[in-house]
């Protein structure tokens, strides 16, 4: 999309344009559930923080400076994931297994993903046990280090670490089973 | 380093998009800080339109409505006739019993019937048209159910929407409070001329005595204003399903406890003020939720006092030194403002109870007499009462 029209779209709902801020909802809405629901497996949770993160969105909207393309969406987005870890925070959804110290020696599985759907692969990290998809998000998808995922879930660097090996042991788990189901088809 | 597995699902669900959950846009817009200023600010344009518009056509409207031809000829009742066993009386108007005069009550002939139709039947009256056979008016029964009441029967046999559509009347009874109000004052009692120290001397005037007794001392005043007691009855004409104009009498009792003077030397008196009243009153129905109706009402109600007394107390050296009961003679008008909302509740299908709590308005009557409507001319009143409601 052009800039100008972007950019335009923008000013219009800083001036309180309604049928602006529907064009903007509509624009990335799909991004952003695509966002939510892969940490909240649960869909009323899902539209729960999805609303409270397009009201903070268009509540703020007013301070926003268009730092041209992308922006836009790089910031919704931020708000976005910060709600998302709010609810997390709010609902003590980070259950975590007690690691067996063996698993931890076990060297890491190598998966071959490219010829998975994606759709499925949103789906399977959607199956994760909650502490371990979040992890598992932060550090992979939004690329998050340990260190910040410690202070954004108010947790040790090196639990972030050990939960992250077990997300990842889990999710290729998941990955190999799908694929002996499915292997004649792919 | 990370494994390639990961980087390929970082790439992929970096932008990866999912369906939005359903109705989510709408909780959305519902909850924008934009347009609920906008919906606030509608809202509130229509209110003060819709009062605005009560209030400026109140007199006018009330005054159309208290004029406007009677609905039918009310003396006459007509009697709704259940079914074909009656019917049969009117084809052959022999069977009739004759009538001399319009209102005249007879009793119809005795007819093997259900109780309810007994009942219904008892009594009806026939008016006449300066003719010697009377003509009775018939509507053929449309449905198998039989209510004791005529009213009642029209009224149970519409669907809820087509009775809102009937006239209606409303007669109404009701008693109301308002809030008490103390007033206290002090000051100070100037010189006055007096003979005489002892308090015996004061007999023939015991009220200069205290006046005398407590020059130079500092005097209270309490004026003990008692919430105002109303009664009253109720007439409401509904031309609509919407709107109500309301008059009746009201009769209104303002009682105060006074007290004047020092620790010493004072008097009390009991002040009590009767009033007859007329209101006029319009009533909006907002809206009904089962048997429930909220309603917004507003008018004026015009008293005119019909007789005061105030009944004193001398007290000089902390005895009674004569009483006195003194009758106000000024009778002035008095008119007042008010708005107010209610909520009925209709407990049977003729009877509701309703509440009403108001604001009113007090203008000033000109008279010299302490009243509560003078101390404070906004007092918010709450009126209960009993409606009974008929259709036309």
């Amino acid at each position: 999309m052009e800039n100008n029209s972007e950019e335009n779209l923008i000013h219009k709902i800083q001036s309180g344009d309604v049928s602006a801020s529907r064009l903007l909802y509509s624009r990335y809405v799909r991004y952003l559930s695509a966002i939510v629901s892969r940490y909240l497996n649960n869909d009323e949770d899902v539209k729960d923080v999805l609303q409270e993160s397009f009201l903070k969105i268009f509540s703020s909207i007013g301070s926003f400076q268009y730092k041209g393309v992308g922006s836009i969406k790089g910031w919704m987005a931020k708000i976005t994931l910060n709600e998302t870890l709010k609810h997390i925070r709010n609902n003590r959804k980070l259950k975590f297994l007690e690691l067996d110290v063996k698993e931890m020696d076990r060297p890491e599985e190598e998966v071959e993903t490219e010829n998975i759907p994606s759709d499925e692969i949103h789906r399977m990290i959607r199956e994760l046990p909650d502490g371990y998809r979040t992890i598992f998000n932060l550090y992979v998808i939004d690329g998050k280090s340990h260190k910040e995922i410690a202070t954004l879930l108010h947790i040790k660097e090196s639990s972030s670490a050990s939960q992250l090996h077990r997300a990842k042991a889990i999710l290729a788990e998941k990955i190999k089973q799908y694929k002996a189901r499915y292997s004649s088809s792919l | 380093m990370k494994e390639k597995w990961l980087k390929d699902i970082h790439d992929r669900m970096a932008d990866h998009e999912t369906d939005e959950p359903a109705g989510l846009w709408e909780s959305v817009y519902a909850h924008l800080p934009k347009d609920e200023h906008k919906k606030d600010r509608h809202l509130l344009w229509l209110w003060t339109r819709h009062i605005g518009t009560t209030a400026a056509a109140i007199a006018m409207l009330t005054i159309i409505g208290l004029l406007a031809p009677k609905e039918k000829e009310e003396n006459i009742r007509q009697l709704v006739i259940a079914d074909t066993e009656y019917a049969h009386l009117v084809q052959s108007p022999a069977k009739v019993p004759h009538i001399s005069s319009p209102s005249e009550t007879i009793t119809l002939p005795h007819i093997p019937t259900t109780p309810k139709q007994a009942e219904a039947a008892t009594q009806w009256q026939v008016f006449s048209q300066e003719e010697t056979q009377p003509q009775i008016t018939l509507q053929p029964e449309q449905k198998k159910q039989k209510p004791p009441y005529p009213w009642e029967r029209e009224y149970l046999t519409q669907t809820p929407k087509q009775r809102r559509h009937a006239k209606r009347f409303s007669f109404g009874i009701y008693t109301s409070g308002g809030i008490k109000y103390n007033l206290y004052g002090k000051t100070m009692e100037g010189n006055t001329v007096g003979a005489s120290l002892n308090g015996s001397e004061w007999k023939d005037d015991p009220m200069l005595g205290i006046h005398f007794l407590n020059r130079g001392k500092e005097i209270e005043s309490h004026i003990h204003h008692k919430q105002p007691i109303r009664e009253g009855i109720s007439f409401i004409y509904q031309p609509n399903d919407r709107i109500g104009f309301e008059s009746g009498v009201t009769y209104t009792i303002l009682l105060s406890d006074v007290k004047k003077g020092s620790e010493n030397h004072y008097y009390t008196g009991k002040q009590s003020l009767h009033y007859i009243g007329i209101p006029f009153h319009i009533k909006y129905r907002a809206f009904s939720w089962k048997q429930l109706d909220l309603y917004a009402s507003s008018g004026i109600l015009m008293e005119n006092r019909i007789s005061g007394k105030i009944e004193k107390k001398y007290i000089i050296n902390n005895t009674i030194n004569g009483t006195e009961r003194e009758d106000i003679s000024s009778k002035p008008f008095q008119l007042s403002a008010n708005i107010g909302i209610g909520l009925q509740y209709r407990l049977v299908s003729i009877i509701g109870i309703y509440a009403e709590p108001g604001l009113s308005y007090y203008f000033d009557d000109h008279s010299d007499i302490q009243t509560i409507y003078k101390e404070k001319p906004f007092n918010f009143n709450f009126n209960i009462g009993l409606r009974f409601t008929w259709e036309k």
